[in-house]
């Protein structure tokens, strides 16, 4: 196995992830086919294994959130007044989001692409940086794992060391592919015609 | 922003997002039985849908995919897929064919040898991170050529250059968190317990 530099130098960071522009295009373009019929996005399935579904509303809900949380990690911006989520309930509880219609929903993507699409405008060695944000962030997790005398977790984060950009932007796509797939798998079942958006 | 590198590091330690991601299929597909591999459900605008087994054996081709790419092995050898060259270019619009499957354990271990291709490469510091290989440079030069001869504008594949190891891995993650959702959630709409680790 052989590894070469590459003579190439692209000025942004979104050049050098092309992955990112078109993950997230296809996350929007699924948001913004929600149904423009206020109830329909309120459907979920129900689970006879005894979990429970996000709606259609809160699985879009959460892909917008959770972009803003990333991108606000990264940089420290608060977003906060453009967030649904309410109360986080784990895998234990249904979570609860404050309401939002479509409209808002879409807003608030539109929101997040924009902070998102100006943070990868930067060079691309950045990539590789952590920031103030992260640090500070780091910080935080330690001090709860500490607290909750969860040691090994708490060494595993450690070495790893305060979160680089590059990592939050690999979680960001992979979170938001995974949330983007169920979103479009629940509106293909039904009837909504999205499957050719990529 | 400040730089927080340790030579020590390995790329799969600082990313741990692509373990994770890896691993969380895994576990989705161990947990589906033998008798729900072929269940596909009905897109009801007339799309084609990956069955379950499809969506694992999927999963599986393309670790070996991106690891052949970062080799540049030209082979498809060990894969699931009979690709048909008439589609080309156009997956997502085409009908996905596959060799006759094999049980629930013959695709757990494609999974697996499939993501052992990928290791050497987790295994690599992290200052190789944003390094383009021998393989992906190969694979620049024969797409740009293939380009170039049916006159299509290749500036901007020119300006990124050939694909890093960190563009690959992306590339990896996002794609199977994405399928990965789909399977998920096909699976628990079946009655299967494979409710989500948030």
């Amino acid at each position: 196995m052989s590894v070469a530099v590459s003579e190439t130098l692209p000025a942004t960071a979104l050049e050098v992830l092309p992955w990112a522009k078109w993950l997230m295009d296809y996350s929007d373009a699924v948001v913004n086919s929600l149904p423009e019929n206020e109830a329909a996005l309120d459907w979920r399935p129900t689970d006879d294994a005894g979990g429970w579904y996000l709606s259609i509303r809160e699985q879009a809900m959460h892909i917008v959130d959770e972009r803003l949380e990333v991108v606000s990690n990264i940089t420290g911006q608060d977003f906060s007044g453009m967030m649904f989520l309410q109360d986080y309930g784990g895998t234990e509880k249904p979570w609860t989001f404050k309401p939002g219609t479509r409209a808002q929903i879409i807003e608030s993507l539109k929101a997040g692409r924009a902070a998102a699409d100006e943070m990868l405008s930067m060079p691309p060695a950045q990539l590789l940086e952590s920031t103030d944000a992260l640090r500070a962030k780091f910080s935080e997790w330690c001090e709860k794992l500490k607290e909750q005398g969860k040691d090994e977790e708490l060494a595993k984060l450690q070495a790893r060391g305060p979160g680089r950009i590059i990592n939050m932007v690999m979680f960001l796509m992979g979170h938001e592919q995974s949330h983007r797939s169920v979103l479009q798998h629940l509106l293909r079942r039904q009837g909504h015609e999205v499957a050719r958006l990529a | 922003m400040s730089v927080a590198t340790s030579p020590a590091i390995t790329i799969g330690q600082h990313l741990p997002w692509v373990n994770m991601t890896l691993d969380y299929t895994e576990q989705i597909v161990s947990k589906i039985p033998e008798d729900l591999l072929d269940f596909r459900p009905v897109d009801p605008n007339g799309h084609f849908m990956f069955s379950l087994a499809e969506l694992a054996m999927h999963c599986a081709d393309t670790r070996r995919m991106f690891a052949r790419q970062l080799a540049g092995t030209e082979s498809e050898e060990g894969m699931w897929t009979e690709w048909d060259e008439n589609d080309a270019g156009s997956e997502m619009a085409m009908t996905w064919r596959f060799k006759p499957r094999g049980t629930k354990q013959e695709i757990l271990d494609s999974l697996r040898t499939a993501r052992e291709e990928l290791q050497p490469w987790f295994e690599l510091p992290l200052s190789s991170l944003m390094e383009a290989t021998d393989g992906t440079r190969a694979l620049f030069d024969q797409n740009l050529t293939k380009l170039r001869a049916k006159g299509v504008d290749v500036a901007e594949m020119e300006l990124r250059g050939p694909s890093t190891i960190n563009r690959v891995l992306f590339a990896l993650t996002a794609h199977e968190a994405g399928h990965r959702g789909t399977l998920q959630t096909l699976a628990r709409l079946q009655g299967v317990d494979a409710r989500g680790e948030h």
